[in-house]
């Protein structure tokens, strides 16, 4: 392959990977802004690993690990963790096609509130089983475990959201 | 439950505005452009989940046919199989996987019909050379001269069509070089099949190759198909027998032959001796702390390969081969 195709492919690879990148990143930091930026910075950070003639294997996975490598980095600069409350209050846009009706919003918010009161490895396997939507099996590639493991992390992921419906409301 | 999997589903809708997704892609150009790739030598990027969005539009994929498991099964098992096949003669027990893996993963990886006429020609070189190697062991039976003479045919059909090909396309260059390569190459290797009693190309060009359908000792197609079927078959059951015998040790050996440049099972341009050995090895990604670094240890590394054999190799539809078993030759 020569610099030209390797070029494309990366392109390519933004093509595909890009919206599920930031909507990763998204779900991590709540912010669109940062979210875009920490997507940008994965795609150049892997395209200064290409051009250093470093062999990838799996994109995608690479891509992930790059991200959250990133995320991690950011949150230990400790930044005051924005609350879902405000994030609704600015005004926060979620494009899609479903309803933008009261409820709707108010239900979003509920759920991105109790989500982000899980732990943070278990907010990532729902982020990226529900919202990203990648089968455990996918799931286990990027993380690199087995999709057992990976399987049984979902559920108590779940389990443990379910819990935070149920139980009585953080003060954030 | 249900209902909270329906929420969290109900935000698969966020993406990247369009205006944003193209303010981002500029930046990346121009990053692109400030840093060109340095190293292009050991560049290999290797997209397994690109292949299936590649399919929409033109890349040319090998057949799903049974060769391919073949070799995803010669793959997981012990890549030193098929470097051994390349020595072997008709009639050896890796032979099959010379002619139906090894070579048609060559065809098959070669996009250029230049390149391909070239390849077949080298690998009715190869024949004859099968033919004089097995005459001198004394071990050209009839079966060999027919197995040989066969396949000859088929290489020398091939290379026909292609000239026709480009022919047709206007390249008439092309499909000149084409031809004079095969009418040398005739010219010369019919003296010596004679002498070994193999008079299958004596008195045969181009032209007489394309006229005639056939130059081979059986011509129904009825019989290609027979053989064709019963060929693969053998060589899926030979492939795994001799496979399974070498696994071990070769596993063992291989895992040793640790080194920078290779990361995955990756063939290599192939030169005139064939596929080359790579080490079964994969280095997963690690958590580094600013760099995503690919550096390992050597028991995590050997806990985790033996994992992922277990679990990953598929071949479906889309070659979604899960494991990371690439093939790519530049």
């Amino acid at each position: 392959m020569d610099a030209k195709q390797l070029e494309q492919r990366f392109l390519e690879a933004y093509e595909l990977y890009s919206d599920a990148i930031f909507r990763y990143c998204f779900f991590r930091v709540y912010q669109k802004q940062d979210a875009e930026e920490l997507t940008q910075e994965a795609f150049i950070k892997t395209w200064n690993y290409l051009s250093e003639g470093k062999p990838i294997d799996n994109l995608r996975a690479f891509l992930y690990q790059v991200t959250r490598n990133l995320i991690i980095d950011r949150k230990r600069k400790e930044r005051p963790s924005v609350s879902i409350e405000e994030l609704f209050e600015a005004g926060i846009e979620l494009e899609g096609p479903h309803q933008k009706n009261i409820q709707t919003i108010l239900e979003q918010k509920e759920l991105l509130e109790q989500l982000d009161r899980l732990e943070d490895e278990q907010k990532e396997l729902l982020l990226l089983r529900f919202i990203q939507g990648y089968t455990p099996k996918e799931i286990a590639n990027l993380l690199q475990e087995t999709p057992n493991v990976i399987s049984v992390r979902i559920t108590r992921a779940k389990q443990a959201l379910h819990q935070l419906y149920v139980s009585p409301q953080q003060t954030t | 439950m249900f209902h909270l999997n329906k929420q969290l589903k109900k935000n698969r809708a966020v993406k990247l505005s369009n205006h944003s997704k193209e303010l981002i892609r500029e930046t990346l150009l121009s990053h692109i452009q400030e840093h060109p790739v340095r190293n292009i030598e050991s560049s290999r990027l290797l997209f397994q989940n690109h292949l299936s969005y590649f399919a929409k539009s033109f890349i040319i994929r090998p057949s799903y046919s049974m060769p391919f498991i073949i070799l995803a099964l010669v793959a997981m098992l012990g890549g030193g199989t098929a470097f051994a096949a390349q020595g072997s003669l008709p009639g050896d027990l890796l032979y099959p996987v010379k002619v139906n893996v090894n070579e048609e993963l060559q065809s098959a990886f070669t996009f250029n019909e230049e390149a391909k006429a070239n390849l077949e020609l080298n690998h009715a070189e190869e024949r004859v050379n099968e033919a004089i190697r097995s005459e001198a062991k004394g071990k050209l039976s009839d079966e060999t001269k027919l197995t040989i003479e066969d396949q000859i045919a088929r290489h020398t059909e091939q290379i026909n069509e292609i000239a026709k090909k480009l022919e047709v396309r206007g390249n008439v260059q092309a499909a000149e070089a084409v031809r004079s390569h095969l009418d040398g190459y005739i010219e010369i290797k019919s003296k010596i099949l004679e002498k070994i009693g193999m008079p299958i190309l004596s008195g045969q060009t181009t032209a007489t190759i394309e006229n005639s359908e056939k130059i081979q000792a059986d011509t129904s197609p009825e019989k290609k198909e027979e053989t064709k079927n019963s060929l693969e078959r053998n060589v899926i059951h030979e492939a795994i027998k001799a496979v399974q015998k070498e696994n071990k040790n070769l596993l063992n050996v291989l895992k040793r032959e640790d080194s920078d440049d290779n990361d995955s099972l990756i063939v290599q341009p192939i030169p005139q001796g064939g596929l080359q050995p790579v080490p079964l090895i994969n280095k997963p990604l690690q958590r580094g702390d600013d760099d995503t670094s690919q550096e390992n240890e050597n028991e995590q590394e050997d806990e985790q390969e033996d994992e992922r054999e277990d679990n990953d190799v598929e071949v479906e539809g889309e070659l979604k081969l899960d494991s990371k078993i690439e093939i790519e030759i530049d």
